[in-house]
């Protein structure tokens, strides 16, 4: 008898709750779209980071790090060697990625190819800080900062 | 079977994630309406609990039993979604205080569906075991588990609402019998 009323609890359980598995494929594509969704917002970051310091490294070789009168001069001598702006290729743990980036002067006389899709650079009491323009949840906030420091 | 799946997701791999979904995904949107009485928020709850599950997989301890490390991810979900929509619905004794209308209007319900807004009208400390048993065919120690209680409150809080739906189906039955 027991037995039996168990069985018909568990029969009417299943039964008052199929129209919920008819909604599996929706909530599988929601979870697809949610969790790709992330993922995009998440990658760009970690990508750009890596071209953010490869931008800088490459740049930093011809950096002019003296805000002298020769410096000034070499400056925009280098400045007029550069395209104003360019597209570059990088392979990015292991995917290729093309990006667009424009000359930046600094007022610290140095030149600088910034991504200003996805960096704004801002000069502030003196340093250049470079910051992602979209950040990601969940992550910690990412900069670079650039600073002349006198010997 | 489960603990390779479990692995390969540890390790980012989606198809396995798309696997343990297939798997898991038909009892957990079952239990999720039985606990939240709506498809809609069932479907919520079982999206982030996956979601949850994907971004903390690597947390899980492989050795360890998945289901009830699940489950309690799924019922804490439900109860999120519920406490957010302030969906909970007083009990209001259902059984004790007799079954809703008169006599009549008892027997115009379909047997299956009285029973099941029997159930839906339990109590959430009775209906949540209940739905974990008879749904889902954990031990008493598994919902103990999964509800972080104690094994003897779930023993009672299974037996109470046992013992008000027998006393429903004892009910329907006999009425049954009346007008068979």
């Amino acid at each position: 008898m027991d037995d039996m009323k168990d069985k018909k609890i568990e029969e009417v359980l299943l039964k008052g709750t199929d129209e919920a598995v008819e909604l599996k494929d929706m909530v599988w594509k929601n979870i697809e779209n949610r969790l790709n969704l992330e993922e995009r917002k998440v990658i760009p970051i970690k990508r750009r980071s890596f071209l953010k310091y490869g931008i800088v490294a490459a740049v930093l070789v011809i950096i002019l790090l003296a805000n002298t009168r020769y410096g000034s001069a070499a400056a925009d001598k280098i400045r007029k060697l550069f395209v104003p702006n360019k597209t570059i290729e990088q392979n990015l743990e292991g995917t290729g990625e093309k990006t667009k980036v424009d000359l930046e002067i600094s007022p610290m006389k140095y030149i600088i190819y910034l991504d200003k899709e996805m960096y704004k650079m801002d000069n502030i009491d003196g340093k250049d800080v470079i910051t992602p323009k979209n950040v990601a949840q969940n992550l910690p906030e990412v900069s670079m900062t650039i600073e002349q420091v006198l010997d | 079977m489960e603990k390779n799946i479990l692995l390969k997701i540890q390790q980012g791999d989606k198809n396995a994630f798309a696997k343990l979904y297939d798997e898991y995904s038909e009892s957990a949107l079952r239990t999720a309406m039985a606990i939240t009485k709506d498809k809609m928020y069932a479907a919520d709850a079982v999206q982030e609990t996956f979601i949850r599950v994907y971004k903390n997989i690597g947390e899980f301890d492989i050795n360890r039993t998945f289901e009830p490390w699940f489950y309690r991810i799924l019922i804490n979900e439900c109860n999120r979604i519920l406490s957010r929509n302030s969906k909970t619905i007083p009990m209001d004794d259902f059984i004790e205080s007799g079954l809703p209308g008169c006599d009549e209007d008892r027997y115009r319900f379909e047997e299956y569906e009285s029973l099941y807004k029997a159930i839906e009208k339990l109590d959430d400390i009775n209906r949540i075991p209940i739905v974990l048993k008879y749904l889902k065919g954990f031990s008493e120690g598994e919902i103990a588990q999964i509800l972080e209680i104690n094994l003897n409150t779930v023993k009672s809080r299974l037996f109470k609402g046992r013992q008000k739906l027998r006393r429903y189906i004892e009910l329907l039955e006999g009425g049954s019998e009346h007008h068979g």
